[in-house]
């Protein structure tokens, strides 16, 4: 997978070592030591999004958030993901987790976009 | 002369030159009302005689709700045209597979951006993959305002490849 940032200012508001780790947590948590198993599936990507924006609403900042999840099965297919935003960089930033095990592989990205105050 | 030890806070602590001693006794010098901010005195709004300023509103940055809401159908026809357009006889390739996507997503982008929407920021996300007999499931959850913010997708499928195109558009308030 590639992903490739549009510019390189970091966020002075968004943590994104922090929120990545976070999110590895979440994930490990969800499907860490389990097998792709179709019927699970939904509630496995549902779980790991609502485990991680949990977590990042706690850290009180005045972000609004969108993560996004998506776990392939594996099977010798390759995976793409690309993102562009159109935001402000000194306070907005993303971060995207690579995660996989035996059989699946799982992609979660968080963007986190600053309101005015 | 009389030494004053000071025993109040220095906040309020009377200097020696402050006192002068007067037939009578000590009398502590009176502030001159002559700094006081006459804008901040309570009493100014309910003097007659003053003008009456008004406040304009000319640099006024909070717009809590948009002027013009952001149109996930609007935003799903662009996408859907933009991506038949890319896609229409490409076959999944690897090695051209990341720049596709990476392709994919400033074209969406510029395609959304171009329609207009003031004050609204945009994450297009794109997700290409081959068509095999796996599975893949996305999801996601945002945590934003209701109101003014909202999000649109499509999902191209051809013969050999698959792309899922998300745009969120999210209101700078």
């Amino acid at each position: 997978c590639e992903v490739r940032f549009a510019g390189f200012e970091l966020s002075f508001l968004f943590n994104a070592e922090e929120a990545s780790d976070m999110v590895k947590e979440c994930i490990e948590g969800v499907i860490g030591r389990v097998d792709y198993n179709h019927n699970q599936v939904n509630q496995w990507t549902a779980g790991i999004v609502e485990q991680s924006l949990t977590q990042l609403v706690k850290l009180g900042k005045p972000l609004k958030y969108i993560v996004n999840c998506a776990v392939m099965q594996k099977s010798g297919a390759g995976l793409h993901t690309a993102n562009s935003c159109f935001w402000d960089t000194t306070t907005d930033g993303s971060c995207t987790v690579r995660w996989e095990n035996r059989t699946m592989y799982c992609i979660v990205s968080v963007f986190a976009v600053a309101i005015a105050l | 002369k009389v030494k004053v030890s000071p025993r109040t806070s220095p906040a309020n602590q009377i200097k020696q030159g402050d006192r002068k001693r007067e037939k009578g006794g000590w009398n502590i010098k009176k502030e001159s009302s002559s700094h006081l901010n006459l804008k901040t005195c309570p009493a100014a709004n309910s003097c007659k005689n003053k003008p009456i300023k008004l406040i304009s509103y000319e640099n006024n940055m909070y717009h809590p709700q948009p002027v013009r809401k952001f149109s996930a159908l609007e935003a799903q026809k662009v996408m859907r045209s933009v991506l038949e357009e890319k896609l229409k006889h490409v076959r999944y390739d690897e090695k051209a597979g990341a720049r596709l996507t990476v392709d994919l997503a400033e074209s969406v982008k510029d395609a959304v951006r171009a329609l207009g929407y003031e004050r609204y920021k945009l994450v297009c996300y794109v997700v290409l993959g081959a068509v095999r007999r796996s599975e893949i499931s996305c999801c996601s959850r945002s945590v934003w305002s209701p109101v003014s913010d909202t999000y649109a997708e499509y999902c191209f499928k051809n013969d050999s490849l698959f792309a899922l195109c998300i745009v969120f558009a999210v209101y700078y308030e």
